[in-house]
């Protein structure tokens, strides 16, 4: 039996950004640091912990980090992955979680990242014997049946297992408060799965009796803990999506046609008058309401209504082999 | 992020809805620090998915910003309300 802490193990969470965006999305960056908190509980030192977040705002997302984790981490771009390699090159084992936006051929990276990118990536890290990956992402199935095991595949220098939240559906978040570094009580949409493996390993739980705390043990407590709180979710949700769902249509309507009349009455002012200062105000105002009523009304139906979790692991043989 | 509560009268032309949901987490309200790079009238900025809107001290919505609209500000704490439910940890729907 391994044990990953007793190992040389570099401990990397990758958040990438879409081509459509300048930065990832605050409840995403607060999925990292609420991981990398609840490692550095586990006792991992932040030495071992490698954090990679794409985005514009460089100052604003490492205070973020910080603020939630109490300690100033170098906080790389996805150009900087090699230093990863390098870093990944002095160690034993290698553990990768994936945060952020999943998409049909990878991950909603600038840089595409397809499954085979991913895995050879890692292939490449010289020296590595184990590499473990969690991906928290919508449609990680597409990562799924892929060729990872040195079983199988004799070229690959390590061998590879991969943990996904869910085949080829949204992967779902709920509103969840926790407290992070200094009693500070953060509330955001968490990814369910990756919060469930964080809590694994913040206090791991042996879910088939073997007496050790394995890695397949935290894919068995994780999807549990994801089906458990999304039955959770549904059955809150049943009641709301019949009575709230009607009203935000009725409420979408009616800001989008005083948005339109506002826009309108907008072409026709003077550009720069204390009149069209107002009429933008109103405009922005209007945007911002729109938003926030149709975002609620896309979570009540794309997750409670239209969607399973499957989640899945790819060579669960090592898996068993590895503890933390 | 530092975090602070403050009484939602004190943000009163900021709507309801979008107050509930910042408590809820699902979007996030920061308060700018003064740093003389950004016009007075900014006091928070309000993160809507990828869109950014600058509130002024009564909440009121001034400017969205995106893109090539962006402008340098420093963000302070996170700020939620007193008076409006925060939610629970995801650990009450913990295994047993």
């Amino acid at each position: 039996m391994l044990r990953l802490r007793e190992e040389k193990t570099l401990w990397v969470f990758l958040l990438p950004v879409s081509n459509s965006a300048d930065n990832p999305e605050e409840r995403h960056i607060y999925d990292v640091v609420f991981g990398v908190y609840c490692i550095q509980q586990a006792g991992i030192s932040p030495d071992d912990i490698v954090v990679i977040i794409d985005g514009k705002d460089r100052a604003k997302i490492s205070r973020m980090m910080v603020d939630g984790t109490g300690n100033a981490y170098e906080v790389l771009t996805l150009e900087q992955f090699d230093k990863v390699k390098e870093r990944g090159s002095s160690v034993n084992d290698f553990v990768l979680f994936v945060f952020g936006h999943g998409h049909q051929r990878g991950l909603a990276s600038r840089i595409p990242i397809s499954p085979y990118t991913l895995i050879n990536s890692i292939g490449q890290i010289r020296n590595i014997t184990n590499a473990i990956v969690y991906l928290g992402p919508c449609y990680t199935g597409v990562f799924n049946y892929m060729p990872v095991s040195r079983q199988t595949s004799e070229e690959l220098a390590c061998d590879m297992i991969l943990v996904g939240a869910t085949q080829f559906h949204s992967s779902i978040a709920t509103s969840t408060t926790e407290n992070m570094f200094g009693n500070r009580e953060v509330s955001w949409v968490a990814d369910i799965f990756l919060w469930s493996v964080f809590n694994w390993f913040r206090c791991p739980v042996d879910i088939d009796g073997d007496g050790c705390c394995t890695i397949m043990d935290s894919f068995k407590y994780a999807g549990l803990q994801t089906n458990i709180t999304y039955q959770n979710i549904k059955i809150r949700n049943f009641s709301r999506i019949i009575s709230e769902v009607p009203a935000i249509d009725h409420r979408l309507a009616k800001i989008k046609k005083k948005y339109q009349v506002q826009v309108a009455l907008n072409k026709r002012l003077p550009e720069k008058s204390r009149l069209k200062s107002f009429s933008d105000q109103r405009i922005a105002d209007l945007g911002a309401q729109y938003s926030q009523q149709d975002r609620n009304r896309k979570e009540l139906l794309e997750i409670s209504m239209f969607n399973q979790q499957e989640p899945w692991i790819l060579n669960s043989i090592p898996a068993q082999r590895i503890e933390f | 992020m530092d975090t602070k509560t403050i009484y939602s009268r004190q943000l009163n032309k900021l709507n309801q809805g979008i107050k509930r949901d910042i408590n809820d987490g699902r979007l996030f309200l920061y308060d700018i620090i003064p740093d003389g790079t950004v016009s007075q009238a900014y006091s928070y900025a309000l993160y809507i998915g990828d869109d950014v809107y600058l509130l002024n001290k009564r909440g009121k919505i001034l400017s969205k910003r995106t893109g090539e609209n962006q402008i340098h500000y420093t963000i302070g704490s996170l700020v939620y309300f007193k008076d409006f439910p925060r939610p629970e940890s995801l650990a009450n729907y913990s295994l047993q």
